[in-house]
Formats: structure tokens, C-alpha cells, sequence
């Protein structure tokens, strides 16, 4: 009972945590290629209840920021001017390249004023809405991995475990040797030679591609290991013996013991590719600029002076940490729901 | 032709084995060295058992209780057998005892005395003292019990060591002796071994060494020979008695056979759900038995029975007023021996058996096997290393209409593969299969469908058998949808009813494999072979693994759907009461080639080979004893 | 055993060889190649592109650019690298050791605090400790190895208790052996934590549940019914067979570390594979490239070979086939 809570209660944190990313045109403030020079590396906008005067606002409000010096990096607050924070306020101009662009976005505040809730990077890019933007670039480029990864094994792994004889043979030494390279190894060698410059929705494309077409080879390892094992079963020779035609048995007797394992695979392989997306922009091999990734929003962390004096740039690396635990905490439910269906009792 | 009908009174009776006369058996053992609790208290009994009661936590969180109010006792140097199905609660007995229970059971209450000390309140460290040394356990799988990394010797040294001050290496040699104790040659390297290189039944012995290594006084044998064939149990009793009268041992035999214990114990306790029902000394039990339950569970026993004599039968049988009906029982091509269990009535046991003519004609062999070979390559598409494997070498046999032929063989004679070979789920490599007339060898895989329906397989494991994803309606429908033999609904209700022809309740239709019991199952499977109206049913070692109580309800199934649909079985089996009770003619395989064919009484009274005379050997010995109080 | 021990080299040799060939078939998709700035430079004529190309043999067919690496590979260059200006053996040689160093310190870290906390946690199942490092190794595991790199490496700013990137400071002497070695693993200690830090709790999960699995054998029963000690049950019966499939971990968790050591080397600066790898790729040096990726496969294999001579020995089951 507490596992199939424990499933329930992560996939429902996920979806909760993949609606902001998904519908980023609405929950960020801002659009994540503008630049506000005068306010390079801001620290998260300190949002106030009570004004410089004393009084306490039911609505909260952000001061002014101003730089220090003309050209300088450093910023500080100017609360004798203030703008309240508005729910639900007009979109300034539309997002290019998105496809959702609602005339609304969730808060912000007077069109003078900027709320950074996580700071700016160095060019006075919005973190906070970078992140959501970026967001759909890293999770959607894993998510889409893992399905042309899983169907490649998928159809790897069927052939492989039906067929058998030569054709099992071939596909898994060349399975063998996909999986001789560790992980990133490969991702690089097979990235090494694809274009370097190329635009956003190519590179977007590209990614996809390289990093699914890289991971068939476990997945389909571990459903041609179901297949076989499957075919062997009781129930398949019997069916054999009723006259049930092969496609009929594959259908109805194998591919469910198939789909139970894919779906944990999916679970387990969704966190690895995400990552891998963010490897690749995070090397300048993914996602380039000006587009958000959660790879590259950490590229400039290399450079020690950001790293020690402006904690959040961190940020898209920490946003993984809820998903990934979630995505685990997801796959482990998931195995333990799918106990071994059969009766060896 | 006249049947005999089936409740006569006057019918043969039970002869015991031939080798022993029954009495001999049991006088060996009339003056047991057990505790008369009319005696007084003058010997203080080994194991004091007081209201014993054992919980088990389950995923739920619900609990249930696996022993209720336990109370008996053990006297030094007794052995006590405790009889029940499988799930009543035997083993957690053992377990409770020496305090190796799962995490997820508990003792709630209740004592257990042994030497002064109560068991199940003492703390750890004592209980490592007394395990192995004053009370030590043989487990019933003896292969899973051993560990795969460490040699035999190690094993008995690690014990020694445990409990007494001796060196390692003077453990290594006490090891040698306490093999040959338990029946091993001096001279085999088994010290050396590994676990997995030994036989079942050497590996139990090995597991008996352990137990009896630092001279316990108690021994409990959980299901000690369950899982041996039984030739080699028969071996492993022999010990168990022999060491209980050498070291004066006391000893628990938990099983749920009645036959194991007839020849070991002397005193019996019946457990069912928990609870004890019975106890008693064994003969007295056998015979006295108040409970249905404790009867049943005896006498479902397959005995092996031996007909007295052809013509004496046959006359017992023949009508006297018709002359011609002589004639006509002569010319009966088979005649099989059914026994029958009767409900026993209060303090009398009455078995019957039935001498049935079957109705037989002359029309030819139902299935004609001729000169079938089949090789095996076993080893990888590129290896090196394959070779050939001979699963069946120049087999011939004949399958009549509406009987029953009874194939038997050791593991790896081919048995399985001549099952699947006549079910036309493997092609031999040559040789003819005739069925009906036709040569099922010579059509091509598509052609041969429509015959595949007409000859069933049904396997030993229904678990892997039946998909555990689908409904038992949708197991026994999906025949007759390949088939399809009408439309959904109408294959559905067709399933319906063969669920309910098996002995199943048709409102269970919708539950999956793993909510039936064993026993449930294989209806379950029978019925699935049974939807497409099949002529033949191979039963591949289809009865082993239940309790005996279950087997005979499923034998009694198989013998009505035998008349009802005039069917043919080949039954395949390493189980000569099964066999005995079951089939009419019994053919012996070794190593892929027909070594014997008999009918089951000649096989019964003269064996030919090896493998035969020593199963008939083994069964003979094994089977308990029952009387009948008085001839009709 | 030594049949059994032959096939799997020949396997292993089959399987570089194929990942060699494999990266040479890809350099010849590659829709781009070193000399391509080269030639929009107008400084340089084509004849001149022309002639460098000839020279390195870029003009003729995969085929035979193949039989000219493997006869490189013959003569101990490992073809030669573009961008230095150099046989690619030499680079190589010095930033794969310094991999193997960091990769191999790295793994006997992470196997020696893994293995004891992973069998404590088994044995007291359920226990605070089990389930406090339960809560540790969820977290640690789905923290990705780029944020564990940056933030060590913050860290290690702050404080100033380490030294930050590179293998050696700058404009250090070498005094003594001893002062040098003791400079290098002052500098190995971060890439080793964050290193072990990210392989720890995949290890420490298998470990625990290969534990867990054996103490519920029957034969574990059966000893604990003879009285055995505990602590004897778990050194002489638990751990031997646990070994099994730990040891079959240990050539997976070869593959981890190497993976997971390209991204902190870039991180921290360290003079390894992956910097000199990463920087290949983005200039398109070729044959930089396919050395790297020969060479972390032959890497990989060998602990996986290793892995396989270890299983031999411990488990008597696998000697019987």
C-alpha cells in the first residue's frame, strides 16, 4: 500500500514539476534571451513585505536595482523606488521560437522594473526564466531520447530474442560493442563527428539523435533477455500446441512482459539522458547560445570568480536534484509493483 | 461386455508388499523405547511443548497465526513424526523451535522445555549453544542448504568447530569419519567437493553429517526426503533409523507423507491450519483414526497392489450365470486395476479395489510410434564445444484407443522429449509417428496444426504453463479463439462449463493463476487441454509436486474424464503408485531407448530391468500399511 | 580454463578492433575536418591545403587511411595529431596514465567505503544506519556529477584547504621525490572526492542488496541452525558468495568511473583523457580522437577481463563449466 502511494505521490510531484518547465510562456516573467546589461550578475531580487518606511504592504514589492558604478559588475538595491509584484500581468512582446505564447504571463512587475527570483548571469539574463525555458530544452531532449532509445531496443531486442541463431549473434556484438565505450566516451565520439555550429532547433534535433541512438544497446540487452526467457515459458509451448499463430503468441503472451520492463527502463533511463543533454551543452558540444540549456546556464560557472561569489548560477544544476530523486524514487515503486510474475513458489 | 460395478464389497484384497510381510514391519517395532505417559513422571521428557503459538506478519500488515496452541512432548531417544498437508504450519514448528524464524514471525506464546530451559526465552548466544549441539536441523531442500562456495569438508569443520575445542584439522578428519557414518565409502574424495557436484540424496547425507556432528539429542527433519526420488528416500530413512538407534537420538520428522513415516516413527501427531488434531502411536493411528481428515491424508496413499492372480480375478468378476461371459472377459485386450478409496466409515478401514475391464476394440493403435530418433546439439551457434546429445534412440510404442500407457524414467531418460515429440511441438530427426493412419512426421509445421489439437501436452509446472497475466476464463478460452471454434461469447461460455467439468467453481473465473492452490491448477491446465476435444492427453509428469491428498482428487478426475469423453492418456511419470493407479500397460525408458514394456501387473510382479525392479523395490518398501478389520 | 580464458581475449581484441573501424567508418561522415579553416584562410593557397592534406593521407580512401592508422599503431604513434603537431603516442601516454591514476584511486576509494557500510546496513536491516544511509545514497545518486564537481570545487575555493585544478602548482620546484608526490596527491584529492562521491551510492546500493540476498539463502538458516556465530556466518558463508556479483560490478563500475572522470577532469583541470579528448573534438583532430576512444575502450575491457579472472577464482561453480 505504502509503495503504491510512494508511486502515485512521485508521479504526481513530477507532473507537478513538468508543468512550469512545459508551460514556461506563462509561468516566467521574462523571455530568456533578453539583456540587461546594467544589471549583470544580480543576485535573487529580495522581495519585501515592509517598505523603508516602516509600513507593512499586503502586496509584496521589489526595490530598484542599480549598478554600482557605470560599467561595473556590482549591484545594490534602491528601495526608494519600488514596484509592486502583479499577478497575472500583460506579456510585453512574444517569445521567437515558442509555439505556446500566451498573452499572459503569471507575475511580474511595472514594465520599468525587472523581479529576478534567481538572479541574473553575466550578460543580465533572468535566471528564473532561463531556467523554465531551458527546462523544456533538457527535459524534453531526455524525454524524447529515452523513447527513440527504447524503441530502438525495443526493436533490437524482439528480433534479437525471436529470431535467434545468427541474427541474435550479430545484434549482440553489435550491442557489445556500443556498450564496450563507457557512456560518455561514446556520446563524444559520436558527437565528434556531427556538425559544430549549428542553430537551435538542429542542435535540439542532433541531440535527440546522438544520445538515443547511442543507449539502444542496454535496453535492447535486457528485452531480448525477456523475450527469450519469455518463449520458453509453459504458456507459449502450450499456446504452440493450440495452434496459436506466432504473431498472436508475441502479442499476447510477450510483449506485456516486455512493457512491464520497459517502463521501468523509461524510469531509469529518462535521469541518464537528461543528463546527458546537459554534459553536452554544459562541453559547448549541445545547446548553444543565446538558447537556454540547463547545460550551458552552467558553463560559465567554470570561471572560479562566478563560482565563489554567485551561488546562483547554480541553480539548473540543483533543479535536477528534485527530478532525479523523483524519477528513482519512480523506478524503485515501479520494481517492486512488478514482483516476479511468475509462480516459483 | 460387463463391467464390474464399483462399489463391491467382495473384491480382492490389499496384498502388502511382497518382499515383507506387513507384520514384520510392524512387530520390528512393537516395543519402541517411547515415554508411557501412564507411567508417571519417572523419565523426564526430552522436549516439553506447552500451547506453542507462532505468528507471521504479512505485507499487509495483517497477521496470521501458522501454529495455535501447540502442546506435546518428545521422550529421549523417541521419534515422533508430524504429519499434515503443506501450510499448516510444520515447518515453522522447526523453525520456532531452534529460534531461526523470519524476521516477519513472532512467538506470541507458549514454551518449549528442553533440558530445564525454556527455548523460546532464551537469548541468542545461548540458543548458538544449543543449536547444532543439544538440538540440530536437516532442512528439505539439502542442496539449497549447503553453501555453493564451500567444500563438504569445511562444511562439517565449521560445526565441529562451532561447538567443540578442536582444532582445524582434527575437525577436517572428524569430518571424514562422520561421512563415513552416513553411509559414504572411506574412500571417496567428497571432502573435497563441492556442493553442486553431489546428488540430491548425497547431499542430504552430507546435511544429516552436520546435524548429528556434535551428538545432539534431539534431531528435527523438516521434510528430509520431499524433494528425492524413491530409491534414494528409502536410503535416507534407512540412515535416519539406523543413526536414531546407534546415537540414541530422538527424533521430529515433519512431512506431510504418511508412507515415510510408517517406517520411522513411533508416534504420530497430525497438524492441520495450525492446530493439532491427533496424536497417537502409528499403528494405532492408521487404524483407529477418528478424524476425516487424518483418514484421508492416510489413505490417500497410493498402494501399490498386486493382483493375486489373472483367472482367479477374472472368475471373482465373471458373471456365473452366463457362460459366454468368460469367453468375453478373456478376450478383454487390457484389463486395468483401479483401486478406489472409500470414505471411511467409523472405526473400520475398508479400501476397495475394483477390477475394471475396459471397453477395448480391435480397430488398431490409437498413436503408432516407430524408430524415432532425436538428437540434441547442445553449446553455442559458434562454439567449440558442441556435441551431440541422443534424447531418443530407435523408440517404438503403441497407444491404444481409451487406454492408459504409462511411461517411466529416471530425470534425463527423454521422457520430455518424447512428450513434446508426439504433441508435434519438436520434429525428430527420423522415425514415424502414426496417428489415426496418418504420418504426423511427414506434414509440414502448418499442416500440422489441426493434429496438434488433437494430441494435449500438459506439463509438470502449471505455474510456468499459465500465464500469470490472464484469467483462468481467459486461459481456458484462448484454445477455442485460436481455434475459433464461434464467437467469443460463445467460446467463453464453452470455458465456463470445462471449469466447471474440472471440479471448479465457475464464479472463480475471473481470478488469476496465483490466487488456485497447486492442486487448481493442474485442473485448471486439464481443462484448457481439454477445450478442444482432444483425443490423446499426454500428461508430462503432471501429478508430482502435490500432496497425496490432492493427487488422488486429481487421479479420480482423470479416470471420470477418461470414461466420460473416452479419452487416451500417456502418462508420464517416475511414480509407480501414481502409475499403478492410473495406467494399464507401463513402458520403461533409459537414456532415450524403450528398455521394458509390460502391463502394470506384470510389471508389478516381474520386473525385467534394472530401473523397473528397483523403483518397484523402493515403492514396496515404502508404502504404509492398512488393514481391513474383516472380510466381508 | 585457459580455453575459456583465450576466447574471452579474442572477444575482448574483436571488440576493440570493432570499436576502432566503427570510429574510422564515422570519420568518413564527418562533414567537416581540421584543414576546413584552413582553407577559407585567403593567406593560404589550396595547393599548399592540397599538399598538407596529401600528407597526412586525407585524400585517399577509408579503406586505406585505415591500413595507414593500423600501421601507425604498429610503429607505436597512434597516427598523428593535428592540432600539436605530433604523433598522437606521446600525448597520449601521459594523459592516460594520469586517467588511469585518478580512475583507479578513485575506484578503491569508493569499493572500500562501499563495501562495509553496504554489508553493515544489510546486516542491520531496517536499522537507523540503513536507512540514514538509505536517505544519503537516494540523495547523493540523483545529484548529477557536474554539480557535485562545481560544488566541491566552490568549496575547495572557499576554503582554500586544497589545491584547485591542474596536477602540479605552477612554478613549483621538485625538490625531492617525496615533496613532489606529496604535491601530486595533494592535488588528487578533490578529483578523488568528487570522483568517489558520485560512484559511492550506486555501489553501496548493490552491495547492500547482494548482502540482503544471500542472508535470506537457506543455507544461511541452515548455518545459523548449527549454531555458527554470527560474525563467523558473515565472513566465512555471507561475503564469498556475495563476491559473485559484486565482482561482476567491479568491471560496470570501471565504466562509471571512466565516464564520470571525463566531466571532472574538465572540471578541475586535470591533465587527463577527457580534456585532451574534448578539446580534439572541437578541433576536429582526428585521429586524436579515435586513439582516445580506442584507448577508454581497451580501459574498459581490461577491467572486464580482470572482473572475469576474479569471478574464476572465487566461485567453485563457474570452474565446473
Amino acid at each position: 500500500m505504502i509503495r503504491k502511494n510512494k508511486r502515485r505521490f512521485s508521479a504526481a510531484a513530477l507532473v507537478l514539476l513538468l508543468v512550469p518547465v512545459a508551460g514556461a510562456g506563462f509561468f516566467a516573467p521574462y523571455d530568456p534571451i533578453t539583456q540587461n546589461r546594467d544589471t549583470p550578475l544580480a543576485p535573487p531580487t529580495p522581495i519585501h513585505f515592509v517598505d523603508q518606511h516602516g509600513r507593512f504592504h499586503v502586496r509584496p514589492f521589489v526595490c530598484r536595482w542599480l549598478a554600482d558604478d557605470p560599467g561595473g559588475v556590482g549591484t545594490r538595491e534602491d528601495c526608494s523606488q519600488t514596484s509592486p509584484i502583479r499577478l497575472f500581468v500583460r506579456n510585453e512582446r512574444p517569445v521567437e521560437g515558442q509555439t505556446l505564447n500566451p498573452s499572459l504571463r503569471l507575475f511580474g512587475t511595472d514594465p520599468q522594473e525587472r523581479i529576478f527570483l534567481l538572479g541574473t548571469d553575466g550578460y543580465g539574463r533572468d535566471q528564473f526564466s532561463r531556467l523554465l525555458y531551458g527546462g523544456q530544452i533538457s527535459l524534453g531532449a531526455g524525454l524524447l531520447a529515452t523513447g527513440l532509445s527504447l524503441g530502438l531496443g525495443i526493436l533490437a531486442g524482439c528480433v534479437a530474442g525471436y529470431f535467434g541463431s545468427w541474427v541474435d549473434d550479430t545484434i549482440m556484438r553489435a550491442a557489445e560493442i556500443f556498450m564496450a565505450l563507457p557512456w560518455i566516451y561514446l556520446l563524444l565520439a559520436v558527437r565528434a563527428f556531427l556538425p559544430l555550429n549549428l542553430d537551435s532547433r538542429q542542435a535540439f534535433l542532433l541531440l535527440i539523435g546522438v544520445i538515443g541512438v547511442a543507449g539502444w544497446a542496454r535496453p535492447s540487452r535486457l528485452i531480448r533477455g525477456v523475450v527469450l526467457s519469455g518463449k520458453q515459458r509453459g504458456y507459449v509451448l502450450a499456446a504452440r500446441g493450440f495452434g496459436v499463430s506466432t504473431a498472436s503468441i508475441m502479442r499476447r503472451h510477450i510483449l506485456p512482459q516486455v512493457s512491464s520492463v520497459a517502463l521501468t527502463q523509461v524510469a531509469l533511463l529518462v535521469p541518464q539522458y537528461i543528463l546527458a543533454e546537459v554534459t553536452f551543452s554544459f562541453l559547448g558540444l549541445g545547446m548553444g547560445e543565446p538558447r537556454p540549456s540547463w547545460g550551458n546556464m552552467l558553463a560559465g560557472l567554470q570561471n572560479y570568480y562566478i563560482l565563489t561569489a554567485h551561488w546562483w548560477m547554480l541553480a539548473s544544476g540543483l533543479a535536477l536534484l528534485p527530478i532525479f530523486l523523483l524519477f528513482y524514487s519512480f523506478a524503485d515503486s515501479l520494481q517492486r509493483n512488478f514482483p516476479d510474475l511468475d509462480l516459483a513458489r | 461386455m460387463r463391467t464390474v460395478p464399483q462399489n463391491t464389497a467382495s473384491t480382492d484384497w490389499i496384498v502388502c508388499p511382497a518382499r515383507r510381510e506387513v507384520r514384520d514391519v510392524m512387530n520390528r517395532r512393537e516395543a519402541p523405547l517411547h515415554f508411557e505417559p501412564s507411567q508417571g513422571l519417572s523419565v523426564q521428557p526430552l522436549l516439553h511443548v506447552e500451547d506453542l503459538t507462532v505468528a507471521y506478519r504479512t505485507q499487509d500488515g495483517e497477521q496470521f497465526l501458522a501454529l495455535d496452541g501447540l502442546t506435546f512432548e518428545i521422550a529421549q531417544g523417541e521419534a515422533v513424526g508430524v504429519l499434515g498437508e503443506s501450510g499448516c504450519g510444520k515447518t515453522t514448528l522447526g523453525l520456532a523451535l531452534l529460534g531461526l524464524l523470519a524476521p516477519a514471525g513472532r512467538v506470541i506464546r507458549g514454551s518449549a522445555f528442553f533440558r530445564g530451559s525454556n527455548l523460546l526465552a532464551l537469548a541468542e548466544r545461548e540458543l548458538q549453544e544449543i543449536r547444532g549441539a543439544a538440538i540440530s536441523m536437516v532442512h528439505q531442500e539439502p542442496g539449497a542448504a549447503l553453501n555453493p562456495v564451500l567444500r563438504i569438508g569445511e562444511h562439517l569443520a565449521d560445526v565441529i568447530c562451532a561447538h567443540r575445542p578442536l582444532s582445524r584439522e582434527r575437525a577436517r578428519e572428524e569430518a571424514g569419519l562422520l561421512l563415513a557414518q552416513v553411509g559414504f565409502p572411506p574412500e571417496t574424495c567428497i571432502v573435497a567437493a563441492y556442493p553442486h557436484q553431489l546428488s540430491g540424496g548425497q547431499q542430504q547425507r552430507v546435511a544429516i553429517a552436520q546435524a548429528i556432528a556434535c551428538r545432539p539429542s534431539l534431531l528435527i527433519a523438516d521434510e528430509p526426503t520431499t524433494a528425492l526420488d524413491n530409491v534414494t528416500q528409502l536410503g535416507i530413512l534407512d540412515l535416519l533409523t539406523r543413526l536414531r538407534d546407534k546415537l540414541h537420538l530422538a527424533v521430529l520428522l515433519i512431512t506431510h507423507d504418511s508412507g515415510v513415516l510408517a517406517r520411522t516413527v513411533d508416534r504420530i501427531l497430525v497438524i492441520r491450519d495450525g492446530r493439532l488434531i491427533e496424536q497417537g502411536e502409528c499403528r494405532e493411528l492408521m487404524r483407529w483414526s477418528q478424524d476425516s481428515c487424518t483418514q484421508a491424508l492416510l489413505q490417500s496413499t497410493p498402494v501399490v497392489a498386486r493382483r493375486r492372480n489373472h483367472e482367479e480375478a477374472l472368475a471373482d468378476t465373471s458373471d456365473p450365470v452366463d457362460p459366454r461371459s468368460r469367453d468375453q472377459t478373456e478376450t478383454a485386450n487390457v484389463v486395468a486395476i483401479r483401486s478406489m478409496v472409500q470414505e471411511c466409515r467409523h472405526g473400520f478401514d475398508v479400501l476397495t479395489i475394483g477390477a475394471q475391464a475396459r471397453e477395448v476394440g480391435n480397430q488398431g493403435p490409437l498413436l503408432l510410434v516407430e524408430n524415432l530418433h532425436k538428437r540434441y546439439l547442445q553449446g553455442r551457434w559458434l562454439s567449440r564445444r558442441r556435441h551431440q546429445v541422443d534424447a531418443l534412440y530407435g523408440v517404438e510404442l503403441q497407444l491404444q484407443r481409451g487406454s492408459t500407457l504409462a511411461l517411466i524414467g529416471a530425470s534425463g531418460s527423454g521422457k520430455s522429449t518424447l512428450a513434446r515429440c508426439l504433441a508435434c511441438l519438436e520434429k525428430p530427426d527420423s522415425g514415424e509417428i502414426w496417428f489415426e493412419g496418418v504420418d504426423l512426421t511427414a506434414r509440414t509445421d502448418h499442416k500440422l496444426v489441426p493434429f496438434r489439437r488433437q494430441i494435449q501436452l500438459i506439463f509438470q509446472d502449471p505455474g510456468s504453463s499459465l500465464n500469470p497475466g490472464f484469467t483462468a476464463l481467459e486461459i481456458v478460452a484462448e484454445p477455442l479463439l485460436a481455434a475459433r471454434r464461434g464467437t467469443k461469447k460463445q467460446c467463453q461460455d464453452r470455458a465456463l462449463e470445462l471449469i466447471e467439468q474440472v471440479g471448479l467453481r465457475s464464479d472463480w473465473a475471473q481470478r488469476f493463476p496465483h490466487q488456485f492452490s497447486a492442486g487448481q491448477r493442474r485442473r485448471l491446465a486439464i481443462a484448457r487441454a481439454l477445450s478442444l476435444e482432444p483425443r490423446v492427453l499426454i500428461l508430462d509428469e503432471a501429478l508430482t509436486g502435490l500432496d497425496r491428498l490432492v493427487q488422488t482428487q486429481i487421479v479420480e478426475l482423470l479416470l471420470q474424464l477418461q470414461t466420460d469423453l473416452s479419452l487416451t492418456y500417456l502418462y508420464i511419470s517416475h511414480d509407480l503408485g501414481l502409475v499403478a493407479r492410473l495406467a494399464d500397460r507401463v513402458t520403461v525408458l533409459r537414456q532415450g531407448q524403450i528398455v521394458e514394456t509390460a502391463s502394470v501387473a506384470e510389471l508389478l510382479a516381474h520386473p525385467q530391468s534394472v530401473q523397473a525392479i528397483n523403483l518397484v523395490g523402493a515403492t514396496q518398501e515404502q508404502e504404509p500399511v492398512c488393514f481391513r478389520s474383516q472380510l466381508a | 580454463m585457459i580455453f575459456a580464458f583465450t576466447r574471452r581475449l579474442a572477444q575482448s581484441l574483436f571488440v576493440v578492433f570493432g570499436v576502432s573501424v566503427l570510429a574510422f567508418l564515422l570519420t568518413d561522415l564527418a562533414p567537416g575536418e581540421y584543414f576546413e579553416e584552413m582553407k577559407l584562410n585567403p593567406q593560404i593557397s589550396p595547393k599548399t591545403v592540397a599538399a598538407l592534406r596529401a600528407e597526412h593521407g586525407l585524400d585517399r580512401p577509408v579503406a586505406s587511411r585505415y591500413a595507414l592508422w593500423v600501421r601507425s599503431v604498429a610503429r607505436g604513434e597512434f597516427g598523428y595529431s593535428f592540432a600539436y603537431n605530433c604523433p598522437v603516442w606521446p600525448l597520449l601516454r601521459t594523459r592516460a596514465c594520469n586517467t588511469l591514476v585518478l580512475t583507479i584511486t578513485a575506484l578503491f576509494f569508493s569499493w572500500i567505503i562501499a563495501i562495509p557500510t553496504g554489508i553493515l546496513a544489510a546486516v542491520g536491516v531496517g536499522r537507523w544506519l540503513d536507512q540514514f544511509s538509505a536517505v544519503c545514497t537516494s540523495f547523493l545518486l540523483s545529484t548529477p556529477d557536474v554539480l557535485i564537481g562545481l560544488v566541491l570545487l566552490a568549496f575547495a575555493l572557499h576554503t582554500r584547504w586544497f589545491p584547485t585544478g591542474g596536477m602540479r602548482d605552477a612554478g613549483h620546484v621538485e625538490t625531492s621525490l617525496f615533496a613532489a608526490g606529496r604535491d601530486f596527491a595533494r592535488h588528487l584529492i578533490l578529483p578523488v572526492m568528487a570522483l568517489t562521491a558520485g560512484t559511492i551510492p550506486l555501489l553501496f546500493r548493490h552491495v547492500r542488496s547482494a548482502t540482503l540476498d544471500v542472508l535470506d539463502s537457506p543455507f544461511i538458516v541452515a548455518a545459523r541452525g548449527h549454531g555458527i556465530s554470527r560474525t563467523r556466518i558473515l565472513f566465512r558463508h555471507v561475503l564469498p558468495v556475495a563476491a559473485n556479483p559484486l565482482i561482476s560490478l567491479f568491471g560496470v563500475s570501471m565504466g562509471t568511473l571512466l565516464g564520470g572522470s571525463l566531466l571532472i577532469e574538465v572540471i578541475m583541470s586535470w591533465p587527463g583523457l577527457g580534456p585532451l579528448l574534448l578539446h580534439a573534438v572541437l578541433e576536429r583532430d582526428v585521429h586524436v580522437v579515435i586513439a582516445a576512444t580506442v584507448f577508454s575502450t581497451l580501459f574498459l575491457t581490461i577491467g572486464n577481463l580482470l572482473a572475469d579472472v576474479l569471478l574464476y577464482m572465487a566461485d567453485p561453480r563457474i570452474r565446473e563449466d
